[in-house]
């Protein structure tokens, strides 16, 4: 459980190495020690102990974002109109100061700091098709 | 016929102008960025054209520099919530500041640069002035006005709400920021100034009611407001003299309650990480609930059933005394943290090391009120209350657990497992008891001592009558003690409207009383080195003092009366201790003994009533037998 601490402070690097990464296609060159989950990308370099980091954040993300954000952002149903679903583009161009809005981000408000950063890494690692 | 005609058309003609005129909000917005850009221009050429070598020139200077800072006040309403980072150019209190606000707690510091009127106008107090330097800094005051005629920017003035949000930091920063000359070095401006702004700040008000006729600021604001432009009107000028008691109590905290009254009844909803911290909810300043800056709950948050929480709070009690969170099943959290007294200790300067011989390099810091800090620990190095928790008792000199072997032991208990195999219904993201589940009973047990009112609360809400000395004692600390410029209203720790980051500062505290050398430790430094933070630490609450002796990073100071008088002597700079890049004014505060005393009456008037609870009669027996011999709290 040392992870958290670690996986905090390296929490940017990896979720900036998984951006640069993906561009360049080198997911398949990757050793991979632990299966990661069918509908997550592998990105980075990272080494198996952050790996492993990935895919918990990863997990618990998509578990948080079912519960909490899913109603709205329709990843797993219909979704709302007009509310983004994340698509790649959307996600890289999304703002974090919208999460500012406590109407529609309630459960973002309440989520604690961990929380919020598993669906992050969630949303992040995704598979898009 | 035809003259009448005409007449007519020019009065309609000059009402439709004077109409228009009336209610365009953006176009007073614009008129009043531009008169000030072209302001700017002129303080420019001003420059240019002087040698800055004559006391005479350089005063024409600052005169010029003090009549820009009176109208920048027309204007700053605006400025420090349309783009806050930008207004830190136009009137910044620092060259470099360091900051990690709200979303950016998971990056590296971001260095922000300082410029503008404040740090031009110290910059002519130096000796051998070059007019280049000089120029660079309203240069880039300048530069950075042209922002505020950026579209992002000037759109939102076309609704409603970033007036109620701009008018909540306003009235936060009358408590906290403009009374005490935290960005005005000359203190004698620093009334003049708020003097000039009240009324330029009621003639936004009015330009935006003319426009915005279906959500104004209501009656009751306006009248109000006007009762506390009176009030201000008819004070001294003199810096010490302004009463800031009364200022907050009557005025500055009504209007906030009725401008949060506002906001919800307009259903204002915030687009900026400005307000992310805010709470809508809170009626007065001085309410608990004002920003949030830590999730007490952690994992469990969102859990709202009051039973259960009852029943995450007192496992979490239970573990607080438990040593079987440290290595050798002897240290517990309150062994440092005494939960009877404030959650700290108050025998040591620095506590005994994991080893029983050996003394940490820092003081125990109180509990209490630790959840109103956005980073933690006394260098900020941690993000949450929950990853601090665990480094201490991951700290191989401190608790020395291994991580991985907290939750066996925690639950070898039967009381533990149970309840935590319940707890674990309540995080379905999570497969199975994890520490976090452990530490966040923890960190929600001890923070729910952090909603308790202090005295000078209930007094500046009006519901009891304080000493007429705690009055002045406020006075001094907000004013010429300039203690309030960096231990912030309400809470009176580093965290300043709008209540997004913690402040760190470099003070010179030294290695012993008898300030042979500065203390040792570089502090932030060990987390961000760079030089404005060697030896800096985050302010800490000055809230329950009189209980949380000794002072100061390394437990240095024993009584209140040592620290007064480290800061009224300049820190440690003002000792002739070598402090290069000391942020607290080394020149002394020559304070009278009267005002000393004033001043400790102020700050025992935060001690909080807090009711404490007795231990636990006993801990939760493990299945391994010889971990049955922990006792209550731990034994060092």
């Amino acid at each position: 459980m040392i992870k958290l601490l670690f996986a905090i402070s390296i929490c940017c690097f990896f979720l900036t190495a998984c951006e640069s990464q993906k561009k360049t296609h080198s997911s398949a060159k990757v050793a991979i020690e632990t299966p990661v989950p069918d509908d997550m990308v592998i990105s980075g370099d990272v080494g198996p102990a952050v790996r492993e980091i990935q895919i918990q954040w990863f997990d618990k993300g998509k578990a948080l974002y079912k519960i909490h954000c899913g109603d709205c952002h329709g990843i797993f149903s219909k979704g709302k109109d007009g509310v983004p679903n994340f698509t790649k583009t959307q996600i890289d161009n999304y703002n974090a100061n919208a999460l500012a809005n406590p109407e529609q981000h309630a459960a973002v408000r309440t989520m604690s700091t961990e929380q919020f950063n598993y669906v992050m890494t969630f949303l992040r690692l995704r598979k898009i098709q | 016929m035809k003259k009448l005609l005409f007449i007519v058309v020019i009065c309609s003609a000059c009402s439709l102008a004077a109409f228009m005129y009336e209610t365009d909000y953006p176009g007073f917005y614009l008129q009043q960025i531009s008169q000030f850009k072209d302001e700017q221009q002129k303080l420019k050429s001003d420059i240019a054209s002087v040698e800055l070598t004559t006391i005479g020139q350089i005063d024409s200077i600052k005169k010029a520099i003090h009549k820009q800072r009176l109208h920048l006040k027309n204007i700053d309403f605006w400025l420090r919530y349309l783009e806050p980072i930008k207004q830190k150019h136009v009137n910044g209190p620092l060259p470099v500041e360091w900051e990690t606000e709200v979303f950016e707690k998971f990056e590296k510091p971001y260095r922000r640069t300082g410029g503008g009127l404040m740090l031009a106008e110290q910059y002519l107090d130096e000796q051998n002035i070059l007019v280049d330097s000089l120029k660079q800094l309203i240069q880039m005051s300048a530069t950075a006005m042209d922002t505020y005629l950026a579209d992002s920017i000037t759109r939102q003035l076309n609704t409603p709400a970033h007036m109620f949000l701009a008018n909540r930091l306003f009235l936060l920063n009358l408590a906290a920021i403009y009374t005490t000359g935290f960005e005005c070095p000359d203190t004698s401006r620093v009334i003049p100034e708020l003097k000039s702004m009240l009324p330029a700040v009621n003639t936004i008000y009015k330009s935006y009611n003319a426009s915005f006729k279906s959500s104004p600021l209501i009656r009751a604001y306006m009248e109000h407001y006007d009762r506390m432009n009176s009030f201000v009107a008819a004070q001294p000028d003199v810096f010490s003299s302004f009463d800031r008691y009364t200022f907050i109590r009557d005025y500055v905290n009504p209007l906030f309650s009725i401008n949060q009254e506002m906001i919800r009844n307009y259903h204002i909803y915030s687009g900026s990480y400005n307000d992310f911290s805010l709470n809508d909810n809170a009626v007065s300043i001085f309410d608990k609930t004002l920003y949030k800056a830590q999730t007490d709950k952690g994992i469990f948050s969102f859990v709202v059933d009051s039973a259960l929480l009852t029943d995450i709070r007192n496992i979490g009690k239970l573990l607080f005394y438990d040593p079987i969170l440290s290595g050798n099943n002897t240290r517990s959290c309150a062994s440092c943290h005494n939960p009877t007294g404030y959650f700290n200790d108050t025998s040591k300067a620095t506590p005994t090391a994991f080893d029983g011989k050996l003394n940490l390099q820092r003081n125990t810091p109180s509990l209490i009120n630790a959840k109103f800090n956005h980073l933690l620990m006394l260098d900020g190095r941690e993000l949450t209350l929950q990853s601090q928790a665990h480094s201490v008792m991951a700290n191989p000199i401190e608790m020395n657990s291994v991580s991985t072997r907290i939750v066996e032991k925690v639950m070898s208990c039967r009381q533990y497992a149970d309840a935590f195999k319940k707890f674990l219904k309540l995080t379905p993201e999570e497969t199975e008891v994890s520490l976090d589940h452990i530490i966040s009973s923890v960190t929600f047990y001890y923070s729910s001592f952090s909603t308790y009112r202090a005295p000078f609360d209930d007094a500046l809400t009006g519901k009891i009558h304080v000493n007429e000395r705690v009055r002045q004692g406020f006075n001094i600390f907000m004013s010429k003690a300039q203690c309030g410029t960096c231990h912030f209203t309400p809470l009176f720790n580093g965290v300043k409207p709008p209540y997004v980051g913690s402040e760190f500062e470099v003070l010179g505290v030294p290695s012993d009383t008898l300030y042979s050398n500065v203390s040792a430790d570089s502090g932030r430094y060990l987390v961000n080195p760079a030089p404005e933070t060697f030896r800096a630490f985050r302010t800490g609450s000055i809230r329950n003092s009189s209980f949380t002796a000794p002072y100061m990073h390394n437990g240095v100071f024993r009584t209140m009366e040592q620290v007064i008088d480290f800061y009224d002597k300049g820190g440690g700079a003002g000792r002739k201790l070598n402090v290069d890049n000391q942020t607290l004014d080394p020149s002394p505060l020559h304070l009278t003994d009267a005002e000393k005393a004033d001043l400790i009456l102020f700050l025992k008037s935060l001690d909080e009533n807090i009711t404490f609870e007795a231990p636990p009669a006993s801990l939760p027996a493990s299945a391994n037998r010889p971990w049955n011999k922990r006792k209550v709290g731990g034994e060092f």
